[in-house]
């Protein structure tokens, strides 16, 4: 069991050199279990309802198609809302935890429902409503449990986690169908069981962590965390919080700490107003414009490289494992080289993986070779722009940063597979491949160049930036 | 920390016991399930008259759906009483009989779920066995036996749109050779080559000479009932709103699931018949959602599948209605699934 080799909490930096698979604070890692075990639940039950819904609840794929549509946008409902909730009670253990429990009370709802279909989608858009709730709080406080120097790690280490969790989900699901093959109700069962189990460790072993008392403000790490009293904050003449490079410092400087003080709804609005983190958005969102799904990416590959589409979640399974393998490395090697060059490098990668799908090669060599690139794309990515936006937002606005943040790249998603589809059967696959690699290609030169300010090292680049490698101030 | 780690083990025991103890449960709903849906054949397969002996004579072949033992597996009925049942063990996802073949759309579940177009003669004796590429929908054989279709779902369920597309593939049913995916023969419309490239196909039937056979086209967003010609590899477009055509044995009717606008803005389709002579059609007495690719019984009376309401198992059962338009529909085979029927 994990607890007899948790790694001593964190004290001070330097880190030491040696080298442990999970190297990360233990709030981070005991967050990575809960994801881990809330991941394996909800795929178990992802994974087996293409199948229900046309064998059980005989439904066209006309009306699953529509189902999954709402379904995947279910998330972003809630997720700024609770956001700003968990940033103004600083509850982020608390908010973050009501959407774990909400998706667990629907899978309960899943057995509950017995094939009857409007409560069964009723409850799987609660369970999606949770994931949305969930996400925001539960990032910002990997990010209030690790140092700053350290962030890239302690989210590698979390989606690493995660994404193991997902790997398993669809393996359990469809081992419980093969027992049984009725078994439908066994399978939302199990989900919910395992889903209890993930809270259990988020309500037994995870810590809140208040913006205020982040460790790594008691670390004395210049500049980070450190608490800027947000009623405070707004007093302070907003265009001076928008100077530009805005670092923590600056905003811890001018704020009185205060302890009682709470986040008023209208102090969000400073957010925007911090230049690097707005720039960050607008980038994040542009190359998200031109990200089609994976979903599409493999039927634009199965064209021309002839499979059945029922090997499809052995390319989930592959991209996934990649994933696994190397977000706790690239998070590793984000800290010391800058998170933002290894974001860009990741946006090559997916660049890369575009290209495997357009390239007239055909064979299982390409098809090995996009999952590979699809995988390192998500290694590069999603924990280590997490990291990244981190380092620039407030702690007393984290939650709702990152939940605008992925928001925003969530309605990017949705653009990209509309465009995507019309593309497609007007011009074909591999046009529309050919159009996506063009605008993503253009993309990461202005998104490089928007963002070489975060680099370390760079004249420009913020005093405290969060980017620069702990050895070079040690 | 020593009680928050007991607290924990207490929670993880008891959920493990729990979702362990529902499982076992699980395993054994045969008897009370089954008995709630009355379906024939509900304490398996029992000692009765044999395929061979039930092929003899004019008969129904089908999946059974009924929640047993049999479930999936194929089973053929007197068509004179339907009370003498016999069941194969081929299960299959949906199966077709004509003439001297029959086509069953395997599953082969487990971590990857694979699927195959089985190709079996009147023994049930497997002749030939083809990948599928995707979810099974429809299986056809023309009624000498010769040809026969299958459709497949190829998925590919995106974020805010239904990219599902469909292949079907025509096979010889005698050497289990395909004779090629239908997206490449030529369509003709008012005597002019199309030029689209989104062309799906769906729900084959053929005529008594088999190189003839309907089917529909989705092209646009528009869906046809097409006419084709296996030999010149064409397909000529009738008219537009057909899909799952099926052609009644005396050639002069096709029924076919009409797509409409239901509760809510939620697709449904009205099982309709449509003269081949005039092309024009009327609907049936039944006003329930039909998704499915209608049998005729004979040359009056058309055979569905319909969900069992509400029973919150996978059972389907088969129902009839009058091919006129009259009557009210009345359940034909409870617990059977993707009936054939074979006069012989």
């Amino acid at each position: 069991m994990y607890l007899a080799t948790r790694p001593p909490v964190e004290t001070a930096a330097p880190p030491p050199p040696r080298r442990r698979l999970f190297d990360a604070p233990r709030n981070v890692v005991m967050l990575g279990i809960t994801s881990l075990f809330t991941d394996l639940s909800s795929e178990m039950v992802a994974s087996v309802l293409p199948l229900y819904f046309m064998v059980q609840l005989g439904f066209g794929p006309a009306q699953f198609g529509a189902f999954d549509g709402v379904y995947q946008g279910m998330a972003a409902v809630l997720a700024v809302g609770a956001a700003v909730v968990a940033d103004r009670r600083q509850r982020h253990k608390r908010v973050a935890g009501s959407g774990y429990a909400l998706s667990a009370a629907a899978k309960l709802g899943l057995v509950v429902a017995a094939g009857r279909w409007v409560p069964t989608v009723a409850f799987l858009y609660v369970d999606r409503l949770g994931k949305g709730i969930r996400t925001a709080p539960r990032d910002a406080l990997i990010s209030l449990s690790s140092t700053k120097t350290r962030l890239g790690n302690a989210f590698g280490t979390h989606r690493a986690l995660d994404t193991l969790g997902a790997v398993l989900g669809p393996l359990a699901g469809a081992f419980i169908l093969a027992r049984n093959p009725f078994g439908f109700d066994v399978v939302f069962m199990t989900s919910f069981f395992v889903a209890v189990i993930g809270l259990g460790v988020l309500w037994f072993f995870v810590d809140e962590r208040r913006a205020d008392v982040a460790p790594a403000a008691v670390d004395g790490d210049a500049g980070d965390l450190a608490a800027p009293d947000l009623a405070a904050l707004d007093q302070v003449a907003l265009d001076q919080v928008a100077i530009d490079p805005v670092g923590e410092a600056d905003l811890a400087r001018v704020a009185t700490p205060d302890p009682a003080a709470r986040l008023s709804w209208g102090s969000a609005a400073v957010l925007w107003r911090v230049r690097r983190y707005r720039r960050l958005c607008l980038v994040a969102c542009a190359l998200a414009v031109f990200t089609p799904g994976d979903a599409l990416l493999f039927l634009a590959i199965q064209r021309r490289v002839h499979f059945t589409a029922a090997y499809f979640p052995l390319l989930y399974f592959g991209a996934s494992v990649v994933f696994v393998a190397m977000a706790i490395p690239i998070g590793r090697l984000s800290d010391r080289v800058g998170r933002a060059r290894v974001f860009i490098a990741g946006e090559v990668l997916l660049l890369g993986a575009l290209a495997a799908v357009g390239s007239s090669v055909t064979g299982l060599g390409v098809v090995l070779v996009m999952v590979a690139l699809l995988g390192g794309y998500y290694a590069c990515t999603d924990g280590v722009l997490m990291a990244l936006a981190s380092s620039m937002i407030p702690g007393p606005l984290r939650t709702t940063g990152l939940a605008v943040l992925v928001t925003v790249i969530a309605g990017g998603h949705l653009v990209a597979s509309l465009v995507f589809g019309i593309l497609w059967s007007r011009y074909g696959p591999s046009e529309a491949v050919s159009l996506f690699m063009a605008g993503l290609a253009v993309t990461i030169v202005i998104g490089g160049f928007a963002l070489r300010r975060d680099l370390p090292g760079r004249p420009g680049s913020p005093m405290s930036s969060d980017d620069e490698p702990l050895e070079v101030r040690a | 920390m020593k009680r928050k780690v007991l607290g924990f083990a207490i929670l993880c025991a008891v959920c493990i016991v729990a979702a362990a103890g529902y499982a076992v449960m699980a395993s054994r709903p045969a008897t009370t399930v089954s008995a709630a849906t009355g379906a024939p054949g509900v304490g398996g397969s029992t000692a009765g008259p044999s395929i061979a002996e039930l092929s003899a004579a004019p008969h129904v072949v089908y999946t059974s759906t009924a929640v047993n033992s049999d479930f999936g597996k194929v089973a053929v009925a007197d068509l004179a009483s339907l009370g003498q049942v016999a069941v194969s063990d081929l299960s299959c996802e949906r199966v077709d009989f004509s003439g001297d073949r029959g086509i069953c759309l395997h599953a082969d579940r487990g971590a990857i779920t694979t699927y195959a177009t089985i190709i079996f003669d009147r023994d049930f004796q497997h002749l030939f066995s083809i990948g599928l590429p995707g979810l099974p929908s429809r299986a056809r054989v023309s009624p000498d036996g010769r040809y026969g279709a299958t459709t497949t779902f190829v998925s590919g369920d995106s974020y805010a749109s239904d990219t599902f597309s469909t292949r079907t593939e025509l096979l010889d049913l005698h050497t289990g050779e395909s004779l090629g995916d239908l997206e490449t023969f030529t369509v003709l419309r008012d005597g002019q080559k199309t030029e689209a490239i989104d062309h799906n196909f769906w729900g084959v039937t053929f005529e008594s000479d088999a190189n003839l056979f309907y089917a529909t086209l989705k092209t646009g967003g528009h869906t046809y009932l097409v006419h084709g010609d296996i030999a010149a590899r064409t397909v000529t477009v009738l008219r537009g709103d057909v899909e799952c055509p099926s052609l009644s044995p005396d050639g002069k009717h096709i029924a076919y699931k009409k797509r409409i606008e239901g509760d809510g803005g939620r697709v449904e389709w009205r099982l309709s018949v449509l003269d081949v002579a005039t092309l024009a059609d009327h609907e049936l007495a039944e006003t329930r959602n039909v998704d499915d690719q209608a049998e005729w019984l004979d040359n009056d009376t058309v055979l569905y599948s319909l969900s069992h309401a509400a029973s919150g198992t996978p059972t389907k059962d088969t129902w009839s209605v009058p091919a006129d338009g009259s009557g009210q529909p009345s359940e034909y085979l409870a617990g059977a699934y993707s009936t054939a029927v074979v006069r012989r």
